[in-house]
């Protein structure tokens, strides 16, 4: 008999995301679905050491080459996964004894009929281990840069340490590689008295649960599988949100009255926590395909909003000029590169490039140009991505100003007091960042079309 | 001592009920450790004889993490088969596959060891799946028949419509996670 091998699965997922380009985190989910009945820790240790392995990438394969005759970068595919698990699990893995991580890795290889490979991956590993315990290799990883420490592209490294400065770049680089935790938003009609008895109802389920940073509604969740099965989920009392985004909310300090227009909104996050604080407006929550609206829709059920919220296929790069002056307020969460959320798609820092930046600064700014004559006189654009990059953010909110004519609006009588890092002429973009605000990256601005707007070429 | 070669499933081999072990003799003897190498060598936690073409009631089973707790029952007979487990099991014949089985949660087997002085084994949760497993062997029975479910490609990612992924992947990068 056999039983499922988890670093089997490990080393699958891995080739399918070299090979085959697919989204880690979807090959993590799918896996994690497919091996329901695995336990929980067996589940934790496949989707630990996948992501590991991932995020870690630059650091493993520069500990392989040091011991490698060939670098890691020449060695077949399945070698040179197998050797980066088996580097991570002896590095970062304390749980898993040394001698088992190198004879699971020489395993695998033997399996794949690569015999006469198993002695190169067994010495490499052995290496690593002798060298780890010499205390060699701290020192050897050391006088890396940053780029091998953190294991993030140096071009990246660059940009921010021109945007943000040594200092800053390097405390967030440290906050990236933490793991982020699942956060959940409760629904504001759930009294503090219902949220104690599901959180309590979580813990029992064997989740740990603690308050975000911030908004008093928003709390971390860990060690759960399965969080659909919780207590509250399928009866819409909470949903799956990361804090960071929940401020696009409350950024448009919404009174409860007004029609709010979402022009990339799925998978509808924002738009139900907008509509949560409505009485009688409404959401238009638009999206490019319909397979996203009906995301948007399953959750709108879900949530319970469905007489609030109005989902549909819209392009955001396609005028509707029966939407001009509609919105009172108008959110555009904009495609972008993700730099925010490194800590939960770790593949993402590997994919993006100089140019993929900056042609999707130039898509915000022509979503941008394009839905602006959807607000009010008087309406406020809330600007937001989940990405730490001046051109995408900053840089769009001057053209947002200069280009589109909206004038700034100050964020602080809707954010919590006392959040670091409001900034622009008139206190109106905030940048949150993982090592100070404790979130997701991600990048919010307040604009206001004043009353009696004119745009220049009408 | 050899690894052995392991019979596919389809083999008729597989499929054929086994004979009594009447004597332990050094042909015996040498089937028995070169079936442990054997299941050591592939990364499995039991293997009986007739998957490596041999018609005898002979099984190996070691579960144990560290793969050095090794049983071998020879003429296997289950006392006492209790309680239910559900879960994935794979079998070193139907190489690739795993699918959901259930299985007695608690069984108690005799048997006669390598030196045929008789024993009893008792086990729950894997090692009663495992000694469940091979001992269906013995009868010409695979578990790819008592499947529930798919018999899902082992390790193997389940492939996704691709404009799909394309979608998920542009909501996720754009919103909310997981």
């Amino acid at each position: 008999m056999q039983t499922v091998n988890e670093r089997e699965i490990v080393l699958r997922i891995l080739l399918d995301n070299e090979q085959k380009g697919t989204y880690s985190h979807l090959l993590i989910r799918e896996a994690l679905d497919k091996y329901k009945d695995l336990p929980d820790n067996q589940r934790a240790f496949m989707k630990r050491l996948t992501e590991g392995v991932l995020e870690r990438r630059i650091e493993l394969d520069t500990v392989i080459d040091r011991f490698s005759k060939k670098p890691a970068a020449s060695l077949r595919p399945v070698i040179r996964q197998v050797l980066r698990m088996g580097v991570y699990q002896i590095l970062y893995m304390d749980a898993v004894p040394d001698a088992a991580a190198a004879s699971e890795a020489v395993r695998l290889v033997k399996k794949r009929k690569m015999d006469s490979l198993s002695g190169f991956v067994n010495a490499v590993l052995r290496n690593v281990i002798r060298s780890r315990d010499r205390g060699e290799l701290a020192s050897l990883l050391e006088e890396t840069s940053l780029s091998v420490r953190y294991s993030m592209p140096q071009w990246l490294i660059d940009l921010w340490e021109d945007q943000l400065g040594k200092g800053e770049t390097k405390q967030m680089l440290e906050a990236l590689l933490e793991v982020r935790p699942v956060c959940i938003r409760f629904a504001p009609e759930v009294s503090p008295g219902e949220r104690e008895d599901l959180l309590c109802q979580m813990r029992e389920r064997g989740a740990a649960v603690r308050p975000a940073a911030w908004l008093p509604y928003a709390f971390y969740l860990t060690g759960t599988r399965d969080l659909q099965d919780l207590p509250g989920y399928a009866q819409g009392r909470w949903t799956i949100q990361d804090e960071s985004s929940m401020f696009v909310a409350e950024a448009a300090g919404i009174r409860g009255d007004e029609i709010v227009m979402d022009v990339c909104a799925a998978p509808g996050g924002k738009s139900m926590h907008a509509a949560s604080y409505l009485k009688e407006g409404r959401v238009l929550a638009f999206d490019l395909t319909d397979h996203k609206v009906r995301q948007i829709r399953r959750n709108i059920q879900r949530m319970g909003l469905e007489d609030r919220v109005q989902a549909q296929v819209q392009d955001a790069r396609v005028h509707v000029s029966q939407y001009d002056e509609s919105a009172d307020i108008l959110f555009c969460d904009l495609p972008c590169s993700g730099l925010g959320i490194i800590g939960r798609k770790r593949d993402i820092k590997y994919r993006v490039s100089r140019k993929e930046l900056e042609d999707l600064a130039a898509l915000q700014r022509e979503i941008l140009a394009n839905v602006v004559s959807y607000l009010k006189p008087g309406g406020v654009l809330i600007y937001s991505t989940c990405t730490i990059n001046r051109l995408e953010n900053q840089e769009n909110a001057d053209f947002i100003e200069k280009e589109l004519g909206l004038v700034p609006d100050s964020l602080l009588p809707c954010l919590p007091e006392g959040i670091p890092g409001i900034e622009g002429p008139g206190q109106n973009r905030l940048q949150l960042l993982p090592h100070i605000h404790g979130t997701d990256g991600f990048f919010v601005a307040r604009f206001r079309k004043l009353e009696a707007f004119r745009p220049a070429d009408l | 001592m050899a690894l052995r070669t392991i019979r596919e499933y389809g083999d008729p081999v597989l499929e054929k009920k086994c004979k009594t072990v009447k004597e332990m003799n050094d042909r015996m003897k040498t089937l028995v450790k070169d079936m442990l190498e054997t299941m050591y060598d592939t990364g499995g936690v039991g293997l009986a004889a007739p998957q490596v073409g041999v018609l005898k009631r002979i099984v190996v089973i070691d579960v144990s993490e560290e793969q050095n707790d090794p049983h071998v029952l020879v003429n296997p007979e289950i006392i006492l088969a209790e309680g239910e487990q559900c879960g994935m099991e794979g079998c070193l014949s139907v190489p690739g596959k795993m699918g959901q089985v259930t299985r007695p949660n608690h069984v108690i087997c005799k048997a006669f060891d390598e030196n045929m002085e008789p024993i009893e084994l008792e086990g729950t949760e894997l090692l009663a799946r495992a000694i469940c497993h091979e001992l269906d062997h013995l009868e010409g029975r695979m578990y790819v028949d008592l499947v529930e479910g798919p018999l899902h490609d082992a390790g193997e990612a389940v492939p996704v419509d691709d404009e799909e992924i394309l979608e998920e992947m542009e909501a996720q990068v754009n919103g909310e996670i997981e």
